[in-house]
């Protein structure tokens, strides 16, 4: 599956739009890593334990999204934005959202 | 004696921590942008463009691709410190302006490399965006040392 945070695909032309797919997934905060990020803040540096936590959050959503447009039938999925939102107190969610089309190679190119 | 020691006591955890700062948190910040500048010279090669178009001629043989990243910094005692200083008096809060430019700059180089890593040589419609993971302190409890976290996101080309 193509996916892209631009409306159109060089070299696609997007034949058919399958409608708005989304996907999200809200992660809470972790107390061993809070405590792990507890002590790095004394310091400062980079708080590895969170980075994690939120790329793992970024990809579950991502997935998600993905399997709404392969069930939409669709091949890619164009314009994709990425949001959060904290839920409540020491969880936040995290949200991708796009649009699912119908992508075929261009003749000739 | 006795209160000599009590008050002993209650400074040397704060003069402790912004001993830390002074020495660990100056080098890691110091570490950080040396290696940010190291790290961007080496990905001079791979254009990064905000616009929603494709700059340059696309290769279309390579599909285009999602790159992503975050990435979480904290600020260390004595940055906050210093910045709740400031804020008695307002203006600019320096060292939380290079805490958040730490943050950026690593989620930028860090969709570039993964963009480089892939074998693209392009990264457009870039978009950077917050999380809040720290919100979560409630109203009247101790504010936690603020800690920037960013991701960054774009899509990854082949230019030709």
């Amino acid at each position: 599956m193509i996916v892209v945070s631009t409306e159109i695909i060089p070299g696609f032309d997007t034949v058919e739009v399958k409608g708005m797919v989304q996907g999200n997934t809200v992660r809470s905060k972790h107390m061993g890593r809070d405590i792990a990020a507890g002590l790095k803040n004394l310091v400062g540096g980079e708080l590895k334990g969170y980075t994690e936590l939120l790329t793992d959050a970024r990809r579950q959503a991502l997935e998600r999204m993905m399997l709404q447009a392969e069930q939409l039938g669709a091949n890619a999925i164009v314009n994709v934005r990425y949001s959060t939102s904290a839920v409540t107190p020491g969880a936040a969610e995290l949200y991708a959202y796009g649009t699912a089309v119908v992508a075929n190679p261009m003749m000739g190119a | 004696m006795g209160d000599f020691f009590f008050l002993f006591l209650n400074l040397s955890v704060p003069i402790v921590l912004i001993l830390l700062g002074l020495t660990v948190g100056k080098l890691t910040e110091r570490r950080h942008f040396a290696r940010l500048r190291r790290d961007e010279a080496a990905l001079a090669g791979v254009l990064a463009s905000t616009v929603r178009s494709y700059p340059g001629d696309v290769d279309a043989r390579a599909e285009p691709t999602l790159v992503a990243a975050n990435v979480v910094i904290s600020a260390d005692y004595l940055m906050s410190l210093l910045a709740t200083l400031r804020k008695i008096i307002g203006g600019r809060v320096r060292t939380y302006e290079r805490v958040m430019e730490r943050a950026r700059r690593e989620a930028s180089v860090r969709i570039l490399k993964e963009a480089q890593a892939m074998g693209y040589n392009a990264v457009c419609n870039i978009r950077m965006e917050k999380t809040d993971l720290m919100s979560s302190r409630k109203k009247g409890k101790k504010q936690a040392t603020a800690m920037a976290s960013v991701y960054v996101y774009g899509t990854a080309y082949n230019r030709v």
